[in-house]
């Protein structure tokens, strides 16, 4: 068994199949040996931590992912399982933090789950939909804005 | 006291002050309170801020050890590449994230400053609408909110909603869920929003680049548009479906075309601050080709020494070293040995950086003009393969100093670079994605330029075409030389007795096939014919082929001719019992032919003997192309190293489902596609009334021609009919086809072009 600890001090112990799909979390687990002292993770908050762990405990018989970043492979974002789809069912804050602490604790399945998700929520949304979404101000210029509408015209030809 | 505590203390005064600034929230209110260190920052007065930046307390979350802004420090350091040490993992927390500047996400993103700024004017007016002391008891209170802890806040709130009437409640429940949102690409570390962004497709990418300055900075990266490129250039994308023209020397004909119209202009003009101007447009224009790092050897005191089309010729013709040495040592292998013809041939050339190592990788030589040639995608196939794998060796292909070197490599070549080479600006690889997807768009709703000529008295039996030239062979004996932008006409090739029946040009010599048993071979440039090979004395000459230094002819006896150029020896094989329409070679030693005997044949050029014979059509096989030129590296006996590569890098990127194949077109109105290997004929397409004449693909499309006037487009993967068109009243007896255009030749002379491209980008700039 492993322990971990949150940033706000709370410790969450568990297996250690689960805890080293962190390859963090695996580094530090060859690194400094077993040891019964919770490890600290100073950028996760519980109630992150205790959101990652679900997912580690739920995929932790998952094949190791295959690590081929290939450029010529179409990444594809519509292969989520529903119950990935389902675990992502937050709010964005949430869904940011864990993303954060999948890029931090270098979780890539659950990174990747993370952007597929993001990324579908922009997909096949206009520019004043994904502002709307996000709450973003539009920061161009007039002439900005003219400029780089002309710019990417040439997608909407379909 | 503070400045700001007198404010509040004197409301009146708020009400002159036209503007407050904004309370900065950002801060982590812990500091406010243990030190009141914000009171030294006049900017900072305690004026209401936004309902958002009241409501949101746990975003100031700064009870420190989960302090949102600590934990994101650690995230950019992963973010960077460097995994922490279990020691620093503390100490990176403590680090600043330079994005933020410590504080908390929703007070840093600066998208937010700007739309509080509104939602505090509205706040500010409400309040002076209040009576003074209501005003104080007012701002006092979102005071005390804001200078809280965190875990205060909590408390305070817990109050208030527990105060709150159901029409409050239901104010929070809209505004709230507003307000929890992240703006991903402007708080996430820059890697993890372009992971995003890599799930995206180029419609999305560019709607996300309208969003806001940061989303474009990010949606307009080369990195995604590079993979964008990758994906799709010159294939089919396996996730979309959709594949874009290579357009590998088009384009950049194109734009040289442009460059020297405007180059002239320039000369034409004597002014030297307009010279300098249109050179460095010549040169974006030049770089907006930018598919490869061109040789703008200049120095900009002298616009004339514009030395980019010879000093990118000059790379161009550095092929293959084997082809080098030959010309070196037999001159008429000049003639010969020079990059092989072959417009309908699939390349695997997958993006056009790969260009660019190319040239590095090989040695240059230095050329005559005349036999200036541009890179031709097959002799770049092996290279390309090979290229790619070095790619991945280093794995930054978009590297913007390589296109230096090989500008700088050969700007020094030609002599003329004595001025340091500026450093060559890459197109984005957007740009270079958006002027394929234009014309793949053309293409897909079938909008093109048409034009025409009449280009022979008689029927055209055979045509091809480049960029820059069509050649067309005719009933009337004679080969026409066109400028294939202006359709004018360059050279007659006259000298033949008899149809011409066949021909095939490279960037410096044209094979032309006849009726009257010769093969002729010519400086095309210049109209001059060079040799004539009495081929057949028995009849004439229906097909040929030419590929590194080995000329194929097909006979009307049946016959085909196989000659190896350099030596100049020859040997025959027979086994077809009628004319030979089309020969292909395949590989170093596969020969593949097609007759009026209805059959396909395969021959081995070593054993010299037919190896396979693939029947199926019920009448004249008219013509054949292969889907490339050399068989898969796993066919080869176990070859050198790159080639098991070339075999294996497709597979590694899920392409080699497609095995190679073979397109037949026949008199039976049918096409027919066949596995090279295993002579399985995979497919019929139907769809022709009459007889085709003449077939071409590439790697998206089929062009079929056939004897009512018809031409028909198809898919190259699907084989489903793209579109139909009645091309000319008489029978279509020759088609080609390329990225940008087909080509087809009928049998009343005159020949059409149908031009695919953006009609925009062809105007000269002036």
């Amino acid at each position: 068994m492993v322990v971990l600890q949150s940033s706000d001090g709370k410790n969450f112990t568990v297996e250690r199949g689960v805890a080293i799909q962190s390859v963090l979390i695996k580094n530090l687990l060859e690194d400094i040996g077993e040891s019964d002292e919770p490890i600290p993770l100073p950028n996760v908050s519980s109630k992150v931590l205790e959101k990652v762990i679900e997912y580690c405990e739920y995929h932790v018989d998952d094949p190791s992912p295959i690590l081929d970043d290939l450029d010529e492979i179409p990444k594809r974002s519509d292969d989520i399982t529903p119950q990935d789809e389902n675990y992502m069912k937050v709010d964005q804050e949430l869904l940011f933090e864990i993303l954060l602490a999948a890029n931090y604790m270098d979780i890539k399945p659950l990174l990747e789950l993370g952007c597929k998700t993001v990324a579908n929520m922009i997909r096949n949304k206009t520019a004043q939909e994904i502002r709307t979404m996000f709450n973003i101000v539009d920061d161009f210029s007039p002439e900005e804005r003219e400029q780089i509408k002309k710019e990417n015209e040439w997608a909407e030809d379909h | 006291m503070p400045a700001h505590a007198s404010i509040f203390a004197t409301p009146s005064n708020a009400q002159d002050d036209v503007s407050y600034p904004a309370v900065d929230f950002s801060r982590p209110p812990l500091r406010r309170t243990s030190s009141h260190a914000d009171a030294e920052d006049s900017h900072e007065a305690y004026l209401p801020q936004t309902r958002r930046s009241t409501s949101v307390i746990r975003s100031c979350d700064s009870s420190d050890k989960g302090s949102f802004a600590g934990r994101k420090r650690g995230y950019s350091e992963i973010a960077n590449g460097s995994t922490p040490e279990p020691m620093e993992v503390d100490m990176l927390a403590r680090r600043r994230y330079p994005a933020f500047g410590g504080r908390c996400y929703r007070h840093s993103a600066q998208v937010y400053v700007a739309e509080s700024n509104n939602t505090q004017r509205e706040l500010q007016e409400s309040l002076r609408a209040l009576p003074v002391v209501e005003q104080t008891k007012v701002s006092g209170i979102w005071r005390d909110f804001a200078s809280e802890t965190a875990e205060r806040r909590l408390l305070i709130l817990q109050g208030i909603v527990n105060l709150c009437c159901i029409p409050q409640l239901s104010y929070l429940n809209k505004v709230v869920p507003q307000q929890l949102r992240v703006d991903f690409m402007a708080a996430a570390p820059p890697d993890v929003s372009l992971k995003i962004l890599s799930y995206l497709d180029a419609k999305s990418l560019c709607q996300a680049a309208q969003v806001s300055r940061t989303w474009a900075a990010l949606a307009n990266d080369d990195i995604l548009w590079h993979r964008m490129c990758a994906q799709h250039i010159d294939k089919v994308c396996k996730k979309c479906g959709w594949g874009l023209p290579l357009l590998d020397r088009s384009s950049r004909r194109m734009y040289e075309a442009t460059a020297r119209r405007a180059l002239r202009l320039a000369s034409s003009h004597g002014e030297n601050s307009e010279m300098g101007t249109v050179t460095r447009q010549q040169q974006q224009q030049l770089q907006s080709n930018g598919d490869e790092a061109m040789g703008t050897a200049q120095s900009a005191g002298q616009p004339y020494s514009f030395a980019l089309p010879i000093a990118n010729v000059t790379v161009e013709r550095a092929q293959t070293t084997d082809s080098v040495q030959q010309r070196q040592m037999i001159p008429v292998s000049s003639l010969i040995n020079s990059s092989d013809m072959d417009v309908s041939l699939i390349s695997s050339v997958c993006s056009p950086q790969n260009t660019v190592p190319f040239m590095q990788s090989l040695p240059q030589q230095s050329h005559g003009p005349e036999s200036a040639g541009p890179s031709i995608p097959g002799s770049l196939q092996n290279v390309s393969h090979y290229l790619r794998d070095k790619r991945a060796e280093s794995g930054n292909l978009s590297d913007s100093s390589s296109g230096n070197d090989a500008a700088g490599n050969s700007a020094a070549k030609d002599g003329q670079g004595a001025a340091a080479a500026q450093r060559p600006r890459r197109r984005p690889w957007k740009a270079i994605f958006a002027e394929r997807q234009v014309i793949a768009n053309n293409w897909r709703r079938f909008r093109y330029h048409e034009s025409q000529v009449q280009a022979h008295a008689d029927g055209i039996l055979c045509v091809q075409f480049n960029d820059e030239y069509m050649i067309t062979g005719s009933y009337d004996s004679k080969v026409h030389v066109w400028d294939a932008e202006t359709l004018e006409l360059v050279s007659e090739l006259t000298g033949h007795t008899m149809p011409v029946r066949a021909l095939e040009f490279d960037d410096c010599k044209l094979f032309s096939g006849s009726l009257d048993g010769t093969v002729k071979i010519w400086n095309y440039r210049d109209g001059t014919c060079i040799r004539t090979l009495r081929v057949f004395e028995n009849g004439g000459v229906i097909s040929l082929y030419h590929e590194r230094g080995t000329l194929v002819v097909g006979g009307e006896n049946g016959t085909i001719r196989v000659y190896n150029i350099a030596k100049m020896t020859s040997f025959t094989l027979t086994g077809h019992t009628d004319w030979v329409n089309t020969v292909r070679l395949y590989g170093e030693n596969t020969l593949f032919s097609c007759s009026d005997d209805m059959l396909i044949k395969r021959w081995d050029l070593e054993e010299r003997r037919c190896v396979h014979t693939y029947s199926g059509h019920s009448h004249h096989v008219q013509s054949l192309q292969l889907s490339t030129r050399a068989p898969p590296a796993s066919s080869l006996n176990g070859g050198p190293s790159m080639l098991s590569r070339v075999g294996r890098a497709p597979n590694k990127e899920g392409e080699t489902e497609t095995k190679p194949f073979m397109i037949s077109g026949s008199l039976d109105s049918t096409m027919r596609v066949w596995d090279i290997e295993t002579g399985e004929c995979l497919d019929t397409i139907f769809g022709h009334v009459e007889g085709i004449w003449s077939m071409a693909f590439d790697s998206l499309r089929v062009v079929s021609g056939s004897n009512d006037g018809v031409i028909k487009v198809w898919d190259t993967s699907s084989h489903a009919c793209l579109f139909t068109l009645q091309a000319s009243p008489a029978a279509v007896n020759c088609v080609a086809i390329s990225d940008t255009r087909i080509v087809i030749g009928d049998n009343e002379g005159k020949a059409r072009i149908y031009d695919f491209r953006d009609r925009r980008a062809l105007e000269p700039s002036h």
